[in-house]
């Protein structure tokens, strides 16, 4: 969990939380501010210009309203309990959070939702909420809001009780829904195995993850662990959701790759480099030199595989692991793979009927899916099923 | 999709309170949804009890309805836009649920009717987007808010424009709330039903009294031009991104969310004016444009009032030429193409790209999309009959350069005439729509002490860090280097020679006293009007006419050297031409490779024919050069050529008073352009390939030379010395590293850092006017020790889709 916590802090686009508050709409004097950690951090004034976006109109009740003006950003999900019991037979409040104008927010929307509805539980059940409030200093509330604030802000979790109730605070990141993860691809963990805590996972990902090596692809891990492969992507694109893993592209000989300008950065960064020479490195002894994994990666380019790379080179003599220098040039974006697609071209009635009879395996190639997906599908070789197309007139490749 | 506008509002907030005035699309089931919205999901059986409803929450989560907004009333909306005058003149944001409503309270003042006096009134035009939309959508959104509410304030001063406007539309949400309290015969007070009732809908028809709903924004829209303003505004953002609408008929507003302009184009390729910037950043002069659109029409669309500056730029537009050129030829500072560059870029009207060249290569982008199926298959066949733009993309699947693959019949079937026109065509089609990339070949010296580099950085170390090394490193003795300077175009700024000057041409007097940091090796087209435009001023100031003939007479005596710099020069060119363009692949040899050889000076200011003359007197080991020379196969030079030269020697402190002429000579002599143009005239004229042309630049400065010389006698020693003791002990097992002259080129390169990867071939050449020859055989030599990769220009490959 360490590891999370310092790459979101690298991205720089979140921020943590600077004050938590709650409002509530007062019978007489109208909304204000009960409880503040730290305090002070919205001041009165600011208040007064805010609070009809903190305490709004009916219709915006149970929204959750992210308002950013002077300078900072502040998050709540207002809230109205309409009861007799409360003067003005409503008690309205809003949990709100405040971060900075340039923090992305979206993260902490269910965090605040989440824990408004642990405080209004309770104000339903106990009072707790309106209790506190009335009883001026609100040190519960207070200590539980500072607590919120120090754990979600260090550990991005947290874990409240008050009185017999427990509640468990998490923060996950929103991201857009992984695409889908397809069978010739390989996942490869983005952390060490070791920071991996097995029991937070469900029982099928617990039994494929130790075949998730970087090398195996998908329905490798399927035939593996003889788990059903719809089962398998599954997990992965769970797994690829939360960032654990990633998806790179299986390794092949007769694979090509290219160099990215970000090639570059292997040549000046030293820290790049001792992890890249780790890292490729065939027997932990002998490390290999960065001169000739540079010449490496520099001699992938459009039109030559891997194999003939190899040939070239002769990574063996150099100490380099082929298959793991692609591996970490991929993933850090030194190189790229560049797929082959097959096209059908002319798509015919007349000529796919007169490739029916001469082919057993016809089929068009929309220019959707490479050769790796296909030789995936058919279990046959790149090399196999290159012939077979060559032999068809009607279908070019696209190298891209 | 998301960077699409849902909803436009007009909000006005005065003594008399809030009001939504305008707002669009004004949909009429508005009211209803809204209302069901608050009961959450409807179910007919369950039993509606208010202990249910709060025990079980269903909380809206989307206020998104089939694209359209939903679930807030028009009250509740002015109530939200109408802030505090604490707030006013500021971005004002605020995200419901999946909404993000974005604008820019202007307070101005207003003159009530009935007197004079002015109050201040607030008003709120509001865009609501989707909560998805980046960051910089929303920026850009703001700024539209922005600018519409300084128009309004300036109409309204000038001629109560919004007065005017606000009594119709208020008079038309009376009339319509009049007309529901008629209908429904509701006793509600009147002001009551103003508030609200007066939606988008009326009454009427959710009564279904009357057959034709009837809505206040309707009214409002026949009757007001500032609501019709506005939904101009919404629907050009929605089409096309580019808002052109006159408030008024009077105040222009120009506004383009690029976000949205870039799709016109290319569908799904989002680019954001942050990624333009930066790419600007790295803009050089040898970069170039390719327009989107058609040239005519865009001429056609600029506004009346545009800079001259635009419109030429635009006339002169070539995707041959650098935007060095394009400086040149329409008068204009490099600093200003740039601009204008960023400026057509952000308006989705261009792209930066590599100046199209037949040694160009290209790849087929990883982005692009080749579905069998796909919209471009047709557009490019109605481009280009009988082409298949897929076949034409299977010729690009390996790195070839553009001669290799206009040999093999462009695109398979497109054979016959205009082969090379029509592949230039079609390339730059296939580049408009971001199906290929362009690759460069990087060099990488490989220095020994890599893997132990003491300076321990973490691996996010960024590039400015490698700026700050390659500056302090090599550029020392350099006056100017704009290789990491980020603005291509910086030192003109600090070039105190030219005050206003709009003349880049290298030809002005005082150019010869600038720092030569944007004259460096002009690169021009060898058009016809364009070398007479430069001989002309050429001959205004300097005293050639003709160039060897003339200056030869004068100083026979003095300058072997200069016709060795004459010859060499126009070897280079001429190889230049002939290489680039694939007309014939006569590599002329280790003839060339002398020319730039030994003279460290000589490339800080990009003339290597300046002082090679200079430098090859300084070199005594030089001497050979007669008899390289002496097989060159040049007509205007031939006879010269033969010359000796080992008898200047001892010239070489006296020269140098002499050798601004010299190299005047030297430099732009009649021929060379003459034949630049013959070479190249008729290519061009059918729009075909044509390499850039290295023209020297005839600012052979007396100043510059003279101080020049004693500031840095470049020999093999001092120019080794930026080899580390390891790196010099690796150079000396190469073979190639015996000839001086190779070694020299090296070191010198090397020195400039151009061996760090970050410069590829091209911009070496551009740079230090060196051929590609004469590069392509110095990295064939010292391969042992240059690694060369091929990648994309990080500059162009910006503008790309996300790969």
């Amino acid at each position: 969990m360490d590891g999370k916590v310092k790459y979101y802090e690298g991205c720089g686009q979140e921020g943590p939380i600077r004050c938590i508050f709650l409002c509530e709409f007062h019978p007489t004097a109208g909304p204000k501010i009960t409880c503040q950690v730290p305090e002070n951090y919205i001041s009165k004034d600011i208040f007064d210009t805010v609070s009809h976006y903190i305490i709004p109109k009916v219709q915006l009740q149970r929204c959750t309203l992210t308002v950013t003006l002077l300078g900072s950003k502040i998050l709540g999900f207002p809230v109205r309990i309409d009861n007799k019991k409360y003067a003005r037979n409503a008690y309205y409040f809003n949990l709100c959070f405040v971060c900075d104008a340039w923090a992305r927010t979206v993260h902490l929307e269910p965090l605040v939702k989440k824990l408004t509805e642990y405080l209004l539980s309770m104000e339903l059940e106990t009072e707790w909420l309106s209790k506190q409030s009335l009883s001026g200093e609100a040190k519960a509330l207070g200590g539980v809001m500072r607590q919120v604030m120090q754990d979600i802000n260090s550990r991005r979790m947290c874990t409240l009780t008050v009185g017999t109730t427990t509640t468990h605070l998490t923060v996950v990141r929103v991201n857009s829904d992984p695409t889908p993860v397809k069978d010739h691809q390989v996942p490869v963990f983005l952390y060490s195995r070791q920071s991996f805590v097995a029991d937070q996972w469900d029982l099928t990902t617990n039994q494929i993850l130790p075949y998730i090596d970087g090398f195996n692809h998908v329905s490798k891990i399927a035939a593996l662990t003889d788990v059903e492969i719809s089962l398998v992507r599954a997990c992965i694109q769970n797994l690829v959701y939360y960032g654990v893993v990633t998806l790179v592209p299986i390794f092949q000989y007769c694979a090509v790759y290219s160099a990215t300008p970000k090639l570059r950065q292997l040549t000046r960064c030293a820290g790049l480099q001792r992890q890249c020479v780790e890292f490729c490195a065939r027997s932990p002894r002998q490390h290999p030199k960065v001169s000739d994994i540079f010449r490496m990666y520099a001699g992938m380019s459009y039109g030559s595989t891997i194999r003939d790379l190899c040939r070239r080179m002769k990574p063996q003599d150099l100490a380099i692991n082929e298959r793991k220098l692609v591996l970490f040039g991929i993933l850090e974006g030194l190189i790229r793979r560049v797929y082959k697609f097959p096209i059908t071209l002319h798509n015919d009635d007349t000529a796919s009927i007169l490739s029916d009879h001469s082919q057993p395996l016809v089929r068009t190639y929309n220019g959707l899916v490479c050769l790796d997906e296909l030789c995936c599908q058919s279990g046959l070789t790149a090399l196999q099923i290159e012939e077979q197309l060559e032999r068809d007139s009607n279908v070019v490749f696209i190298v891209k | 999709m998301e960077v699409n506008p849902l909803n436009i509002f007009f909000v006005k907030s005065d003594s008399k309170g809030d009001r939504l005035l305008f707002r669009y699309p004004y949909t009429t089931d508005n009211k209803d949804e809204s209302k069901q919205k608050k009961y959450g999901r409807h179910n007919p059986y369950a039993i509606n009890s208010t202990e249910d409803l709060l025990q079980n929450p269903q909380s809206q989560t989307s206020n998104i309805c089939k694209g359209q907004l939903s679930g807030f009333t028009d009250e509740m909306l002015s109530t939200l836009f109408a802030v505090k005058a604490e707030l006013c003149n500021r971005k004002f944001e605020l995200k419901v649920n999946d909404v993000r409503f974005v604008g820019h309270p202007t307070l101005l003042p207003y003159r009530t009717n009935k007197d004079d006096t002015a109050t201040m009134i607030l008003i709120n035009i509001v865009f609501a987007l989707q909560a998805s939309a980046s960051h910089s959508v929303v920026k850009c959104y703001y700024d539209l808010s922005k600018r519409l509410g300084k128009a309004l304030r300036h109409e309204e001063k000038r001629c109560s424009y919004l007065t005017e406007e606000m009594k119709i539309m208020l008079a038309a949400h009376d009339e319509v709330s009049a007309l529901d309290s008629e209908i429904n015969g509701d006793n509600d007070d009147e002001e009551d039903n103003l508030r609200h009732s007066v939606s988008s809908a009326t009454y009427s028809s959710e009564n279904g009294v009357d057959a034709t709903p009837k809505s206040a924004f309707h009214l409002i829209l026949q009757r007001s031009s500032l609501a019709r303003s506005m939904k101009a505004v919404f629907e050009e953002l929605s089409s096309t991104g580019i808002v052109q609408v006159r408030i008024n008929k009077w105040v222009l507003l120009s506004f383009c969310l690029p976000h949205k302009a870039h799709q016109i184009h290319n569908r799904g390729l989002i680019i954001e004016p942050e990624t333009i910037d930066k790419c600007l950043q790295k803009l050089r002069p040898y970069h170039g444009i390719l327009l989107m659109v058609n040239p005519n029409d865009l001429l056609a669309s600029i506004p009346l009032d545009s800079s001259s500056a635009l419109l030429r730029l635009i006339k002169l537009y070539s995707p041959l030429k650098s935007l060095q050129t394009l400086a040149i030829e329409a008068d204009l500072t490099l600093k200003q193409v740039s601009q204008l560059t960023g400026h057509l870029v952000y308006w989705a009207k261009a792209t930066v790209i590599y100046p199209l060249c037949e040694s160009n290569v290209y790849v087929v982008a990883p982005g692009a999309n080749v579905h069998i199926h796909s919209p471009l298959v047709e557009e490019f066949a109605k481009e280009f009959p009988n082409l298949c733009l897929l076949q034409m993309l299977s010729e690009f699947s390996l790195p070839a350069p553009l001669w290799y693959v206009s040999r093999n019949g462009c695109g398979g079937g497109c054979g016959g005439g205009g082969g090379g026109a029509r592949l230039a065509r079609c390339v730059a089609w296939l580049l408009r729509r971001r199906l290929l990339l362009q690759l460069h070949t990087y060099v990488q010296f490989n220095s020994p002490h890599w893997g132990r580099d003491p300076d321990g950085k973490e691996y996010y170390c960024e590039k400015h860090d490698v700026f700050n090394q390659s500056c302090s490193v090599s550029f020392s003795s350099l006056n100017q280097m704009q290789l990491n300077v980020p603005e291509p175009v910086e030192p003109r700024e600090s070039a105190n020679i030219f005050p206003d000057s709009d003349e880049d041409y290298p030809t002005e007097n005082n150019l010869n006293q600038t720092d030569f940091s944007h004259t460096k090796p002009i690169v021009i087209e060898s058009e016809h009007n364009k070398y007479d435009k430069f001989r002309e001023s050429d001959s205004a100031n300097h005293s050639f006419d003709d160039g060897i003939d003339v200056v030869d007479g004068i100083k026979p005596v003095t300058n072997g050297v200069d016709y060795e710099t004459k010859a060499d020069k126009v070897q280079k060119k001429i190889q230049g031409n002939s290489v680039d363009s694939g007309i014939s692949s006569n590599m002329n040899g280790t003839n060339n490779v002398n020319g730039v050889n030994g003279n460290g000076e000589v490339t800080e200011n990009g003339h290597t024919e300046l002082t090679k003359a200079e430098v090859d007197k300084l070199d005594t080991d030089k001497k050979s050069l007669p008899s390289r020379l002496s097989d060159l196969s040049l007509k205007d030079s031939e006879a010269t050529l033969t010359k000796d030269t080992s008898s200047d020697e001892d010239k070489f402190e006296t020269d140098q008073d002499i050798s601004p002429r010299l190299k005047t000579n030297g430099m732009v002599n009649g021929t060379d352009k003459k034949n630049g143009v013959s070479l190249n005239l008729k290519l061009q004229s059918e729009m075909s390939f044509q390499p850039p042309t290295v023209w020297n630049v005839p600012a052979s400065c007396d100043v510059i030379d003279a101080c020049r010389i004693p500031n840095e006698p470049p020999t093999t020693e001092s120019l080794l010395d930026t080899f580390t003791s390891e790196e010099r002990a690796a150079l000396a097992t190469v073979p190639a590293s015996k000839n001086t002259d190779d070694l020299l080129l090296l070191a010198q390169l090397h020195k400039k850092g151009y061996f760090r990867g970050e410069q590829h071939l091209e911009e070496i050449m551009f740079m230090e006017n060196v051929s590609r020859s004469q590069l392509m055989q110095l990295l064939d030599k010292f391969k042992d020790v240059l690694i060369t990769f091929e990648t994309e220009d990080p500059a162009v490959a910006m503008l790309y889709p996300y790969q």
